[in-house]
């Protein structure tokens, strides 16, 4: 691999030398002499072999291949960014995929080096170079590995909320008979705004039919799923849906609401609960992006900070990740400022071949702090309470309470590791997490957007091994990091902050007695928006955008 | 007596040292001028290996703190590194340049011309 990368390295540059030269040349002659006339000879034969080719084993870097596209764009995209498409082929865009995995894939040693010419597209031959290694627990190694058409992936990533109800749904049943409840809403959306005082789709409500569709019985073939996903996922606002939906208490009801753009509430509620041992902290927080995630957590936790908590249960149960930035700062805001000092919050394992440096970028492999400053992200703050570069508030915690079920994933699993790392205490109270402490950048090439995963996120004593996920003490699961705490499950009966509420309740319980709860064996319940462990496909997405595109409901019984 | 002179004539040397004309000053920009920002933000965009950036809201010809802001991390991205970028504008005699405050990094700013803060 080396030899081959210094020899393209080599020819580019004396390519490159040498035209300088003819330029220099060409251009100091000055006016006064005309160039002689050119000289008639045989044009030279055409070279043997179009473009590069592919030779087992033997890698040319990423760079060589990077934007050299069958079908260049031209001008600019809707970051305003000038597209950097040159013209190529092909076999380039193939051969860049290729590199670019031996490169900066976790687990590029893992991959078969097949022929990119077996392969009709880019897309196709991106979808093997992953491992195909199986965890103990019977679990593809690699399940996050996917790619986007580049316009969707800017879009995306640039508005400033989805279509949709302001529901997001749990999916506790996907295959019928479904039972789809609501899992909570954001605040002032369709979902949530008061119908004759009632609220249209409250946290627990069971969700009968759509339009007069049956969600419950209907749509038994995969053909019919797209429509389901629809009814569930609107893809435009400013339809009126009629729903028919069970409450808690059995009661059923039907009403109508208009799909609006919906912008996620990172902070959904806070409580401060008085308890016979002292007040307790509740946030429920469910994102660490967009970047306003990062005014509300800090704002949330100054709140508990004022109101003098001696405990803080942070419910991440609905949180699949974001920033993890906001997930350091998180966890610095819990532990504080003695604790976190000279230690790190993330540690970034990249592949064997990486060295000390990242991969991605080429730049030294730096861990991430325990962030202790207000982050400038280019968004506004929204209150004059805080500026960009102020320190954080902190509870100086050396405990907590985390809430939580298979949809907390990733940047939210990042917060337990990284306080494990630094010895606080964390006790897990709900389900098994998600199991992801991976992460990847997504590329860009010539009009497709790629996700490879690269790096693997370790705390500061090196512990990263949680593909599996964090699993409460209690639990029977075989496969796991299993850490203090409970199997509860998710009480669709209560509000969130309830202290009533079965896992709020655990927690506080445990707080007090160091006991769980009997017989709580805890469903598993796929998240509509955030993949669990036995999602299938890419993860970690909105909910309309996994479920539309991944357009599978059903999950093993 | 003589120490205390010595170390004063010491403190008062190294004082002049500091503001000799090519040591480095905090700076701020002369004007921020369509042109000025495209030359600094081509320059900031080229040392990062971009095709551009961008910036954080900030009136540079009040302050020498720069920001590059990364772009928002879209739905998929659940273990997102995206981060700001901090520079401090700096001055060394006529020359204005960007420091990388993480790692010292020295952007020079063709085009950029400053002030001392």
């Amino acid at each position: 691999m080396g030899q081959s990368r210094i020899v393209r390295i080599a020819t580019t540059s004396a390519a490159i030398a040498a035209s300088a030269l003819v330029s220099a040349c060409g251009g100091g002659g000055g006016a006064s002499t005309p160039p002689p006339p050119p000289t008639q000879v045989s044009p030279p034969p055409p070279p043997a072999s179009q473009g590069p080719t592919w030779t087992q084993n033997v890698f040319e870097p990423a760079s060589t291949f990077k934007d050299q596209c069958q079908s260049p764009r031209s001008g600019t995209d809707i970051e305003g960014n000038t597209f950097p498409d040159q013209a190529g082929s092909l076999i380039e865009e193939k051969l860049w995929l290729r590199s670019w995995t031996e490169e900066t894939y976790l687990w590029n040693d893992e991959v078969v080096d097949q022929d990119p010419n077996g392969f009709a597209t880019a897309q196709a031959y991106f979808d093997v170079l992953k491992t195909n290694a199986v965890e103990p627990s019977g679990e593809d190694r690699d399940d996050f590995h996917f790619s986007e058409l580049t316009t969707d992936f800017l879009i995306r990533r640039n508005s400033f909320g989805n279509p949709g109800y302001g529901a997001e749904f749990a999916i506790i049943r996907g295959g019928p008979p479904r039972d789809i409840r609501v899992a909570y809403t954001e605040p002032n959306s369709p979902a949530s705004t008061p119908i004759s005082g009632v609220v249209p789709l409250p946290r627990g409500a069971r969700i009968l039919e759509i339009n007069g569709q049956d969600i419950v019985n209907g749509f038994n073939t995969q053909a019919q799923l797209p429509a389901l996903n629809e009814l569930l996922f609107p893809s435009t606002s400013g339809e009126n849906r009629t729903f028919l939906v069970q409450d808690v208490d059995g009661t059923q009801r039907s009403f109508t609401i208009t799909t609006a753009d919906i912008t996620e509430k990172p902070v959904l509620t806070t409580q401060v609960i008085s308890t016979g041992g002292g007040t307790v902290g509740y946030i429920a927080f469910n994102t660490f992006s967009p970047f306003a995630s990062q005014e509300e957590i800090i704002l949330a936790m100054r709140d508990m900070q004022i109101a003098g908590v001696d405990d803080l249960v942070l419910d991440l149960r609905y949180n699949g990740g974001g920033l993890l930035a906001v997930a350091a700062q998180t966890a610095y805001m819990i532990a504080g400022s003695s604790r976190t000092a000279g230690n790190d919050f993330e540690r970034f394992i990249y592949n064997d071949d990486a060295g000390n440096l990242n991969p991605i970028d080429g730049t030294p492999n730096d861990p991430f702090p325990f962030f202790n400053t207000v982050l400038n992200f280019g968004v506004p703050l929204t209150t004059n309470q805080l500026s960009f570069g102020q320190f954080l508030p902190d509870l100086d915690l050396n405990r907590v309470y985390i809430l939580s079920t298979g949809g907390t994933c990733s940047a939210s699993e990042a917060v337990i590791n990284g306080l494990r790392g630094i010895d606080v205490e964390v006790v897990l109270i709900g389900d098994t997490t998600c199991g992801k402490p991976y992460g990847f950048v997504p590329q860009d090439n010539c009009g497709r957007t790629y996700y490879t995963i690269q790096f693997q996120g370790a705390n500061n004593k090196d512990f990263a091994a949680y593909a599996d996920g964090f699993v409460p003490n209690n639990s029977s699961a075989v496969f796991g990091v299993k850490i203090p705490g409970c199997v509860v499950a998710d009480d669709f009966t209560k509000a969130l902050g309830d202290p009533t509420e079965a896992l709020l309740a655990a927690a506080l319980n445990y707080r007090l007695n160091g006991t769980c709860p009997a017989n709580t064996v805890a469903p598993k319940t796929l998240v509509a928006s955030k993949s669990g462990p036995d999602a299938a496909g890419p993860a970690l997405e909105t909910s309309a955008y996994y479920l539309r595109d991944v357009r599978d409901l059903r999950r093993p019984n | 007596m003589i120490r205390i002179s010595a170390l004063a004539l010491a403190v008062t040397v190294l004082a002049a040292c500091q503001h000799n004309g090519d040591d480095p000053v905090p700076a701020v920009l002369d004007d921020m001028s369509d042109a000025t920002m495209q030359s600094l933000k081509s320059a900031l965009a080229a040392s990062l290996n971009k095709t551009g950036v961008r910036l954080a809201d900030a009136d540079l010809t009040q302050t020498s703190l720069v920001t590059v802001v990364p772009p928002p991390p879209g739905p998929l991205e659940t273990r997102s590194t995206a981060l700001p970028i901090e520079y401090r504008l700096l001055l060394a005699g006529d020359t204005c340049y960007a420091e990388r405050s993480s790692t010292g990094e020295r952007i020079d700013l063709p085009g950029v011309s400053c002030r001392a803060l």
